[in-house]
């Protein structure tokens, strides 16, 4: 629940993403073929159902320059010490293709390659789309009070 | 730093759970029931369209299956013949001995057997060679065919025989004509040793012997054009019998129905009402899909009777009269005086409820849409089954019908459909055959009304029953 959450704007949408995904894990339990971590496993099935739950807003990317992005910085013992459902609620203002490149990149460990394989588009609107969405995390953060260094 | 924020996101998320709502796997579960429930019905439906295609194909592609299993059947009594024999056995020939039967050069104790064996060197698996065998007898007519005593509706068959007639006038009797299926090619006898040939040893055309004088063996008058013997030709007794045919059939029976409304009007009905001697008439025609199935449509008229008995309910009459009537008065001056006065009467009488015994007539015309297959065909005899639909065009009821006081009303009153009322029939008979063409039926026919014979206005459902006895004619065209 906590995975489809961080890919969705609300708790319904989540719990409609792992209604599906679990669908998908009874059905297909029988093709897991013990490599790796069944969790691992689990949790795969459910982000790429919330991937396609939000494909098409996903895909409406549009690759930007990224020498124009700055890279932020923020007061991170601040970050570090606010609740994490709190910061669910920061990570879900995110606009979805920021929040889904973010929430892949910095959180699954995905590498822009293989999210621009999984999203449809090239690696370097991945890139960009993540600094983009770590600006405007920094902007959500700066709302909540939270100040840049 | 610009990791920084990554690593805080990624601690804090890693392991974050949040407890989804009480009922979701509720929902999980509900949702793959219902995918499971889509899933069997497809199969299912997969199964079944499978299954109607394969029906379909096997009921259509069964007249060709027996078309060939007919000529199978021929080509094994052939060969029983040919293995039972002890005259030697020479190879086919397109010759016109097979038809004469009256020639005085023909050796007498040649008859020649037309027969159709299957070629193992030539033509494959559809390849048939005339043959002719050789006996002590001269008849032709009762050894050419004897299968022609039969009645064939095999067009296939019949065509071949007269190809074969067609080829026979002009034929060269050095050579042999093969046909098949596919067309026809010719084999020349010249190469082929006949003195080597016996019974069971079918001459290898493949490989062929030179140095053969006995093509002269064959060296037979032909018949005269309008010679006698066309007339023995069996193509003559191979009727060709058309997928068409008519049937006219009466029937007697009784007839009946089944009505639903308020109870004390049904009862009345049911009490009052009984069937009767009923009759129905059918004109259809018949198309055979293959030689077990046949499609039949037309017309079916039902006349169904039924006695209206009841006694009506008794009546009573009143009548006003005026009476004059006298009276004795004792007046105390005038002692006893008489009094005419006058007063209104009213007589009442009770008139006793009459018994009534009628006959009522329900006519329906329908048109049946009706499958009928074959379950036995003998020589003479055969056994069928009908079952259908048969859909309201016309309707007329006349008679009357009591109503709940006991009196009587005109049938036509009530609203009957003229239409769009349907019955479904059954029906099982059998089958005399007079001639190749024409047949005798007996079938028993029953029929049940699939809806209302009446409109819903009438406030009553009424349907119709019957079980009628047809007896008729079906001519092959």
């Amino acid at each position: 629940m906590g995975v489809s959450l961080r890919y969705c704007n609300s708790k319904m949408e989540a719990e409609d993403v792992l209604q599906d995904a679990f669908i998908k894990i009874f059905d297909k339990i029988k093709t897991f073929k013990g490599e790796g971590s069944f969790e691992g496993w689990i949790r795969k099935v459910v982000v790429f159902t919330a991937l396609k739950s939000n494909d098409k807003r996903v895909n409406k990317f549009e690759p930007g320059d990224i020498a124009n992005v700055q890279e932020p910085s923020l007061d991170s013992k601040a970050v570090s010490n606010m609740e994490t459902a709190y910061l669910m609620n920061i990570l879900q203002e995110l606009p979805i293709g920021y929040k889904t490149v973010f929430n892949l990149y910095a959180i699954e460990g995905y590498s822009h390659k293989e999210i621009g394989k999984m999203l449809g588009v090239t690696d370097v609107t991945s890139r960009t789309q993540y600094s983009r969405a770590k600006q405007y995390l920094l902007k959500i953060l700066a709302k909540h009070g939270i100040k840049r260094i | 730093m610009s990791n920084e924020i990554e690593n805080i996101f990624k601690q804090k998320f890693e392991n974050f759970e949040s407890a989804p709502s009480a009922g979701l796997f509720d929902k999980i579960q509900a949702a793959r029931a219902k995918k499971k429930r889509i899933v069997i019905w497809m199969w299912s439906s997969a199964a079944l369209l499978l299954f109607s295609l394969g029906l379909g194909y096997t009921v259509l592609s069964t007249s060709s299956d027996i078309k060939l299993a007919e000529d199978k059947t021929i080509e094994k009594e052939q060969k029983t013949k040919l293995s039972t024999s002890e005259e030697q056995i020479f190879p086919a020939i397109e010759h016109d001995k097979f038809l004469s039967s009256g020639n005085e050069s023909i050796d007498s104790r040649e008859e020649v057997q037309s027969s159709k064996t299957k070629s193992q060197t030539t033509g494959g698996a559809n390849s048939f060679v005339a043959q002719k065998e050789i006996k002590r007898t001269l008849s032709i007519d009762r050894t050419v065919l004897p299968q022609a005593k039969k009645r064939t509706v095999n067009e296939e068959l019949a065509k071949l025989y007269q190809k074969i007639h067609n080829a026979n006038k002009n034929a060269d009797p050095k050579k042999a004509k093969i046909f098949t299926r596919n067309g026809e090619s010719e084999v020349d006898l010249s190469a082929i040793n006949l003195a080597n040939l016996t019974k069971r040893n079918i001459p290898e055309i493949k490989t062929p012997i030179t140095n053969i004088d006995s093509a002269n063996a064959f060296q037979i008058d032909r018949p005269q054009d309008g010679d006698k013997a066309d007339k023995n030709l069996p193509i003559g007794k191979l009727v060709k019998l058309s997928r068409w045919s008519i049937e006219a059939s009466a029937a007697g029976g009784l007839g009946s129905r089944i009505l639903s409304g308020p109870s004390d009007y049904v009862a009345m009905r049911n009490t009052t009402e009984s069937v009767k001697f009923s009759t129905a008439y059918n004109l259809n025609v018949l198309y055979r899909i293959n030689t077990k199935w046949s499609a039949q449509t037309g017309v079916s008229l039902i006349n169904r009777r039924e006695n209206l008995s009841y006694t009506s309910a008794d009546q009573m009459t009143y009548m006003q009269r005026e009476e004059t009537r006298t009276e004795i008065i004792i007046h105390p001056v005038l002692g006893e005086i008489e009094r005419e006065y006058t007063v209104t009467v009213t007589d009442s009488s009770v008139q006793k409820g009459n018994q009534t015994n009628q006959t009522d007539t329900y006519l329906s015309a329908s048109i049946p849409l009706v499958f009928e297959r074959g379950l036995y065909e003998g020589e003479k005899w055969s056994l069928m089954n009908k079952i259908g639909i048969l859909a309201g065009i016309y309707s007329h009821a006349n008679g009357q019908i009591v109503t709940g006081e006991r009196q009587s009303e005109d049938l036509q009153a009530i609203p009957t459909k003229s239409t769009g009322f349907h019955s479904f029939t059954y029906g099982i008979g059998a089958a005399y055959k007079c001639t190749d063409r024409i047949s005798l039926i007996v079938y028993p026919q029953a029929f049940i009304g699939l809806n209302s014979a009446l409109k819903t206005s009438a406030g009553i459902s009424q349907k119709e029953l019957g079980f009628y006895t047809h007896f008729g004619l079906r001519i092959q065209l």
